[in-house]
């Protein structure tokens, strides 16, 4: 113990902190000094040292106790000094750390908005894509619902899966063993009649259809079996949403009776608050289902006829979707055994329900995601090369502090905390950036993914981008930090040597942002082309000035009865009649017609039929064609010229000569080479007993659900003449030289002067359904040009640091090659080399990889291929326009190099 | 010239060591000399309490210890006041003051 030092002062730089055994012992000689003085004391009063020894002991007495307390005491206020320690030491350190960072305000400013712009794009892009993709569904046990669609393989993506007849819809539930349950449903508006006049978006559903979706009532009962057929009142279950505006979230609603559609039902329960099942985004848009469900009400399963049904099942316990899907093939082929002739009934398929809700957008958004992973990283690049380029910057200043007795931990602490501030501000920007572009793009984006709408921020992803940022600074600012750090001081001092290495590094980041750059330019460039495609198919009709809207005719004023051979609706066409006409009066309006549905916008029918002369032979399968009700003038107020032939007027009466207008793909599928005009036509097979329909009119071709649609034989008759489907939704449009908008007041005059009790719905221009239609498409390629243009901005930022660098170092090279007589040209060459070679690299580089991208989003493409040349060459094009951009100052300050300067300074 | 020794009065032993380094920084051994002659020999302070109560002192910063040499050559430990135990001195000072004043007016024939 005599022989430590007496230097217990601690230098500047040491860890301020004393080891448990070190208090101990302190504690120990502390005592012993005490004895020691008290000794002498005794045996300068005369004492013997035998005795002196005695009575300190004596005095002493037991200390056990008196250790452990000053020990425990000790190591407390060691440690708390500690801390204060690190603490001031950490404080003292983020103060050198922010001027650092204010003596370069461009360095830190460029880094916080590099890592804030990839960070807060991730954030947003993440969150958006997990609360579309993997938010709990609002359902019990979500994985054993699924959906049936009838699957016609022959039809596009688009309109393949098609609704189930309520004849194959018995069979399935009476013989599917894997089911518990199976329930049908399909949209049927409401028309309030109590209180005010307004309609609700409704389904129609049997009495399974809670129990399939595994859902329980928030309030009152749902609908069963039971209700299928109707004994007193039929209830109707409302949804939260609705319960809350219409009724104020009043308890006592249930039980109350409401008139819909003209008749009674009794309010029998509220759904829970996240249930508005089915919604028409999450479904294949043949069925043409609300955007919500607002309420339901339960009806029997339809008997045969054209009564088809979306459906939802429930697997029992244990069983799968491949068992359930053998039992749907077995249905099919008893089906056509009995059926043979039927309307054509080409197998169910099974999916399960999540699949079917996220599957449409899952690739789209995945790709984004892996895009904005893309950015991050470039943005990730640019920070580190940033990073790199401070630290080396900022050597000398480590190497000063190194010489004035810093230890190389405080150097690299140092670093540190210049990245740990950098991610910090970045973080911050980024979460704040992030969160209010997710409140901004959830309201926006709720109706493309309606799970999104109930999700909230996800905290986390700010952690994890903080550990992103953080990492990125650790590898690029703390790995430099330490070998500068064991670097011999002379070298940093005089500013020399391990440069070279730091210098390759920081190439190489570029070159591969460079390369990153051109893959998500590449890919932007290409869902944008494949938009503009989109958006500039042939619609065959025109957006300008219309209207669209619906009516819903109740059944209670307006039934529809079983005629001879398809339902009738004595009341239907009458009203259609009357409200065209009126339509046709409002000054401004120039066509006013009805289409079920207009394009874009409705739920098709599909019938098989026979053309005159060309009977297929017995034993084939008989062709099919997608089948419109209209009425005269739909066609001029959609805009769309009729090819040949005339539109349907006043003379195709119910008792005149049947007719049809045909689409140019049916024209030419069917008479190829001659005119359609005075053809026959009819529905229903070579057995059925339905009339001859003349062909009046050729039609060009509608897309019919989507803009990426192809086309498809269409028959379209006229609303006059008995067609079969049901008039209880009807479709308006009206063409006006007014702007559209202007005109809702004045329809909804018209229509309540044909029925003051039918209000009018769904009012949209028709520019709106094309909006509609394109509405992911858009946000596709928006994201992509907005993800690829800021990984552009990065890699020039990146380039123009790197070059500017290399002039700073080449600065007496140039200042020789001045002196030599070297030219202006000659001099810009040199620097446009630095900037060439590196983006060129990169450029080639992110090609190849920008091909593997495009084709993997082959199936997001329309109209392009994934290595479509115009794009890619786009592309590498920018790239280079950035390159050069960002050698314009750097090349302008080499050309400003003063010879005599620049030699001096060497 | 010692009185007889007494034992110390719960509480006591704060204010006195309190004391004993108002008048400069001071070890261990030196405060309890201190206060020996300073009280006649009437009090004696033990090690153990002694020792507990400056680091307790010391967590409570009311005192800073360092090592220093003393007059004869020996490497100890020194206390010192800190501003924090300064005013903690004069708080319990007057407190005790008015302490024992209060016990003389009860035991002071009226």
């Amino acid at each position: 113990m005599n022989g430590r030092p007496n230097d217990r002062q601690r230098r500047p730089f040491e860890l301020p902190w004393r080891s448990g055994p070190r208090i101990e012992a302190e504690f120990e000689e502390e005592l012993a000094i005490h004895r020691a003085l008290r000794t002498d004391a005794l045996l300068a009063r005369g004492l013997t040292a035998e005795e002196a020894e005695r009575i300190v002991a004596r005095e002493e007495g037991d200390l056990d106790d008196a250790r452990r307390y000053v020990n425990a005491i000790d190591r407390a206020a060691e440690s708390r000094r500690t801390r204060r320690h690190v603490m001031q030491h950490l404080l003292q350190e983020a103060s050198y750390s922010l001027r650092r960072l204010r003596r370069e305000p461009g360095f830190t400013l460029v880094a916080v908005a590099t890592l804030a712009l990839g960070l807060g794009a991730w954030m947003l892009m993440f969150n958006v894509v997990a609360g579309a993709l993997f938010s709990p569904l609002p359902f019990g046990d979500p994985d054993r619902a699924v959906v049936l669609f009838q699957y016609i393989p022959s039809l596009d993506a688009g309109s393949r899966d098609q609704p189930i007849g309520g004849r194959e819809l018995q069979a399935i539930h009476d013989n599917v063993r894997s089911f518990e349950a199976v329930a049908g449903f399909r949209p049927r508006p409401l028309n309030v009649e109590s209180g005010d006049v307004e309609r609700w978006d409704a389904i129609e559903a049997t009495g399974d259809f809670f129990a399939a979706l595994g859902v329980h009532p928030e309030l009152g009962r749902f609908f069963s079996r039971d209700d299928e057929v109707p004994r007193g009142d039929r209830p109707v279950v409302l949804s939260d949403a609705l319960w809350r505006r219409r009724f104020g979230a009043r308890v006592d609603v249930i039980g109350r009776i409401i008139t819909l559609n003209g008749e009674p039902y009794v309010i029998a329960g509220v759904a829970p608050p996240a249930f508005a099942f089915p919604r028409g985004p999450e479904m294949p848009p043949t069925f043409q289902l609300p955007p919500r469900t607002e309420a339901w009400i339960p009806i029997a399963t339809p008997r045969g006829g054209p009564d088809d049904m979306a459906v939802v099942a429930r697997l029992r316990r244990g069983a799968t979707i491949g068992a359930a899907s053998q039992e749907l093939d077995g249905v099919r082929d008893r089906m056509l055994e009995i059926y043979p002739q039927g309307k054509g009934f080409f197998g169910v398929r099974a999916i399960s329900l999540r699949a079917q809700l996220v599957g449409r957008s899952e690739r789209l958004l995945l790709s984004l995601l892996a895009a904005v992973a893309l950015l991050l990283l470039v943005a990730s690049l640019n920070a580190a090369q940033l990073q790199l380029a401070h630290l080396e910057r900022r050597g000398r200043d480590f190497a000063v502090r190194a010489a004035l007795g810093a230890p190389s931990w405080r150097i690299v602490l140092g670093s540190a905390i210049d990245v740990i501030l950098v991610s910090i501000a970045a973080d911050v920007i980024a979460t704040v950036l992030a969160v209010g572009g997710y409140q901004l793009i959830r309201a926006r984006l709720s109706g493309t993914f309606p799970l999104l709408a109930t999700m909230p921020f996800d905290a986390r992803t700010v952690a994890v981008a903080l550990g992103v940022a953080l990492g990125v600074g650790v590898m690029a600012g703390v790995g430099p930090a330490v070998a500068s750090a064991r670097r011999p001081l002379i070298d940093a001092l005089r500013r020399r040597g391990a440069r070279a290495g730091g210098e390759r590094t920081r190439r190489t980041l570029i070159v591969v942002e460079v390369a990153l750059a051109v893959v998500l330019v590449a890919v932007s460039s290409l869902m944008t082309k494949s938009l503009s495609r989109q958006l500039s198919t042939e619609l065959g009709f025109s957006p300008v000035n219309g209207l669209t809207f619906e009516v819903t005719l109740p059944r209670s004023r307006y039934p529809e009865r079983q005629g001879p051979t398809y339902m009738e609706h004595p009341a239907g066409a009458p009203f259609i009649t009357a409200a065209l006409e009126r339509l046709r009066a409002i000054p401004g309006v120039q066509a006013a017609g009805m289409g079920k549905p207009l394009p874009l916008s409705g739920s098709q029918e599909w019938s098989v039929f026979t053309a005159e002369g060309r009977e297929p032979p017995a034993d084939a399968p008989h062709p099919g064609a997608d089948y419109t009700v209209a009425s005269g003038g739909m066609f001029s107020a959609l805009g769309s010229p009729l090819v040949a032939g005339r539109d349907f007027d006043a003379t195709d009466r119910e008792d005149g000569v049947p007719v049809v207008i045909v689409n140019q793909s049916m024209a030419r599928w069917l008479w190829p080479g001659t005119s359609a005009l005075g053809k026959r036509i009819r529905l229903g097979t070579t057995r059925s007993a339905t009339p001859w329909m003349t062909v009046i009119g050729v039609a060009a071709d509608f897309r019919r659900y989507a803009l990426t649609d192809t086309t498809r034989p269409e028959m379209i008759v006229p609303y006059t003449q008995k067609p079969y489907p049901s008039f209880s939704t009807l479709q308006f449009v009206v063409r006006s030289e007014l702007p559209p908008a202007s005109l809702t007041p004045a329809i909804q005059r018209a229509i309540a002067q044909v029925d003051r009790s039918i209000p009018i719905s769904n009012i949209r221009t028709v520019s709106d359904l094309i909006a509609e239609a394109s509405t992911s498409a858009r946000f596709g390629a928006r994201f992509m040009t907005v993800f690829g243009g800021g990984a552009l901005f990065l890699a020039m930022i990146g380039l123009y640091g790197v070059v500017s660098y290399a002039v700073v170092q080449r600065r007496q090279e140039f200042g020789i090659r001045r002196a030599l007589g070297a030219s202006d040209s000659g001099i810009v060459r040199l620097v446009a080399r630095e900037a060439g070679m590196l983006a060129c690299g990169g450029a080639v580089i992110g090609l190849a990889v920008a091909v593997a991208g495009g084709i993997a989003i082959r199936s997001l493409l329309y109209g392009v291929t994934a290595y479509d040349a115009t794009s890619l060459g786009a592309s590498i094009g920018v790239i280079l326009v950035a390159a050069i951009i960002a050698c314009v100052a750097p090349a302008l300050r080499a050309l400003r190099v003063d010879p005599r300067t620049a030699l001096e300074e060497s | 010239m010692h009185d007889t020794p007494m034992d110390l009065l719960q509480g006591t032993l704060d204010v006195l060591v309190l004391r004993a380094l108002a008048a400069g920084p001071r070890h261990g051994y030196a405060i309890s000399d201190w206060i020996h002659e300073r009280t006649r020999g009437t009090l004696t302070v033990d090690y153990a309490p002694l020792y507990k109560a400056l680091h307790r002192l010391e967590h409570e910063e009311c005192v800073s210890a360092a090592w220093g040499i003393t007059e004869n050559g020996r490497r100890a430990r020194f206390y010192k006041l800190t501003p924090q135990g300064r005013a903690r001195f004069r708080a319990k000072t007057a407190d005790w003051r008015r302490y024992a004043e209060a016990v003389f007016r009860v035991l002071d024939p009226a």
